[in-house]
């Protein structure tokens, strides 16, 4: 089984889950930038977590499907055409062979992600026009019913909306803090965030009044993470995103709440957010609340997949 | 300085904590970071994915669900970030930890000439120098790797010669070519890959920092020192 990227799009690329242990030798993490949606799309077609899966920016790929197999997709579109037929996010879908996917319309974020049933041999790297990406795992079902329409929609879909948040974005206090100006700590959650064009997969830059400070202190580099927001001397902030670099000495006033980085991924250039702060120990109950949510949505998933192949 | 001087211990992510040595850039400050790395690492919590040491801090990251269940096991009440951080504290005086006394020198190859070292006429400028006294003072020394970051294989070495220690470019160059040599206050590094970058470059090195396998020369506790080569060779070099 394998899919042809036959028109390529801004910024395609494989993503898996982000890299572990190698941030000491200066290796950044990377990654989906929305591992919400990423861990979605694989539950839909019954993938690992860890599966890779195909991000994308707007204008998305055009992508051919070589042979019958289970997709999904999710993330910034909310529909999307197979041929001349309109399927939806957030759903399993058995694609016919010689089928092709376009994102055209109806966009609310900033990134695709397409699963396909098996994973995809290649874990990352960018994507060009006519690559051909291998499965991992042969798809061995055939679907009786399928005969010459494109797509067949298994019958549910993945409430994602109580994991994506759009007007302010949760954050715990940094460490460097204390250089703000007092008054504008008072006011903070009046501010306005907007996403710069100069924003990436390294990071986003975000336009906003000055935050006034104190002087800055020298720092030394030290380790930062994804979603920490770097004060530059200008009083404009840079939130980390998947490809930040591993080290930084500028300072820190806080960081995203790691429940919140889906939200902050899908956020479009010009968008714009509030900053509200949160403490270590909600931080934390948001965490296992949001896997737990993912996990029970995982389970339905295998459990639905399961019933409707063995019955087949 | 013993184990017991102050520190300071706080989040820096809800996945994420650094212990903070504070103070300047120095060796000693510097073996305590790996000093507790190690016994980080012999005493390892299920659940921490990286270790990062830094001048004089180290940082753990961890995934706090794996920590979080682990010590569902333990009948632990503790918020997980409060239980890194005490098996952070736990490690610093482990006495059986040592850092390995590699005293490792690496010889570095370096053209000094004005069309790889872009900026090593205005570092003589600034410090009223020659170029030929910018690379002796630059030579002269045997610098210390303190950390790795930045960019895959990037090393942060020091102390630069004070007679020739400049501040970063205000505004980064977009590009700088992978093996320049560059200079930022005290620290000198060289670039691994091509990256913009704001350092004084004054000069460039044939040699691969980072082999296909990922493994990189210079790493911390290693000691570097640069040899002065001439654009000749430097091509040569570079050929192979």
């Amino acid at each position: 089984m394998s899919i042809q990227i036959i028109k390529a799009g801004l910024l395609d690329s494989i993503q898996g889950l982000p890299n572990i242990g190698k941030q000491h030798e200066g290796f950044s993490p990377g990654g989906s930038m929305d591992i919400v949606a990423h861990s979605v799309a694989n539950a839909l077609v019954g993938n690992k977590k860890e599966a890779a899966v195909i991000e994308m920016h707007v204008p998305a790929a055009v992508i051919l499907f070589k042979k019958e197999t289970l997709f999904a997709f999710t993330g910034a579109a909310t529909s999307a055409t197979l041929d001349n037929e309109i399927v939806y996010c957030n759903q399993p879908i058995i694609v016919n062979a010689g089928s092709t996917l376009s994102f055209n319309h109806q966009i609310h974020g900033a990134r695709i992600y397409v699963a396909v049933h098996g994973g995809f041999v290649i874990k990352k790297g960018r994507l060009q026009k006519n690559d051909v990406l291998a499965t991992a795992q042969p798809f061995d079902y055939h679907f009786e019913g399928i005969g010459q329409l494109h797509a067949l929609t298994l019958g549910w879909t993945a409430n994602t909306q109580e994991f994506y948040r759009s007007n302010s974005i949760r954050c715990i206090q940094g460490p460097n803090m204390n250089i703000l100006d007092t008054k504008d700590v008072a006011h903070f959650h009046h501010k306005r965030f907007e996403i710069d064009i100069q924003s990436n997969r390294m990071g986003f830059r975000l336009k906003s009044d000055p935050i006034q400070h104190s002087i800055l202190p020298e720092l030394l580099s030290t380790a930062v993470t994804k979603g920490t927001l770097q004060l530059t001397p200008s009083g404009q902030l840079i939130v980390l995103m998947a490809d930040h670099q591993t080290t930084g000495g500028y300072p820190r006033i806080g960081t995203v709440i790691s429940v919140d980085m889906a939200s902050l991924a899908q956020m479009p250039i010009g968008s714009s957010f509030s900053i509200t702060w949160v403490s270590m120990l909600e931080a934390e109950a948001l965490i296992l609340a949001q896997e737990s949510n993912l996990q029970q949505l995982e389970n339905a998933c295998k459990f639905r997949l399961q019933e409707y192949f063995s019955e087949k | 300085m013993s184990d017991s001087s102050p520190y300071q211990l706080y989040p820096i992510s809800d996945q994420a904590v650094t212990l903070d040595f504070g103070g300047p850039i120095n060796v000693e400050t510097n073996d305590r970071v790996h000093r507790l790395v190690s016994s980080l690492q012999q005493n390892i919590l299920t659940g921490i994915t990286d270790i990062i040491p830094a001048y004089n801090s180290v940082t753990v990251v961890y995934d706090y669900m794996t920590v979080y269940q682990q010590q569902l096991k333990n009948e632990n009440k503790l918020p997980v970030y409060l239980l890194v951080e005490n098996w952070i504290q736990n490690n610093l005086n482990d006495p059986s930890s040592s850092i390995e006394a590699t005293n490792k020198e690496i010889i570095i190859p370096v053209c000094y000439d004005k069309s790889v070292g872009l900026d090593i006429e205005f570092v003589a400028q600034q410090h009223k120098l020659t170029i030929e006294e910018v690379i002796k003072l630059h030579t002269a020394k045997t610098y210390r790797v303190f950390m790795n970051g930045f960019l895959p294989g990037f090393a942060y070495m020091g102390i630069v010669d004070p007679a020739i220690q400049t501040p970063r470019h205000e505004s980064p160059r977009p590009l700088v070519t992978a093996g320049s040599v560059g200079i930022a206050g005290v620290q000198t590094g060289i670039y691994p890959c091509n990256a913009p970058g704001g350092w004084q470059i004054i000069g460039k090195t044939p040699l691969p920092l980072i082999d296909e396998n990922e493994n990189l020369l210079l790493k911390p506790g290693c000691y570097v020192k640069f040899k002065t080569i001439s654009l000749l060779s430097f091509e040569k070099l570079s050929k192979q």
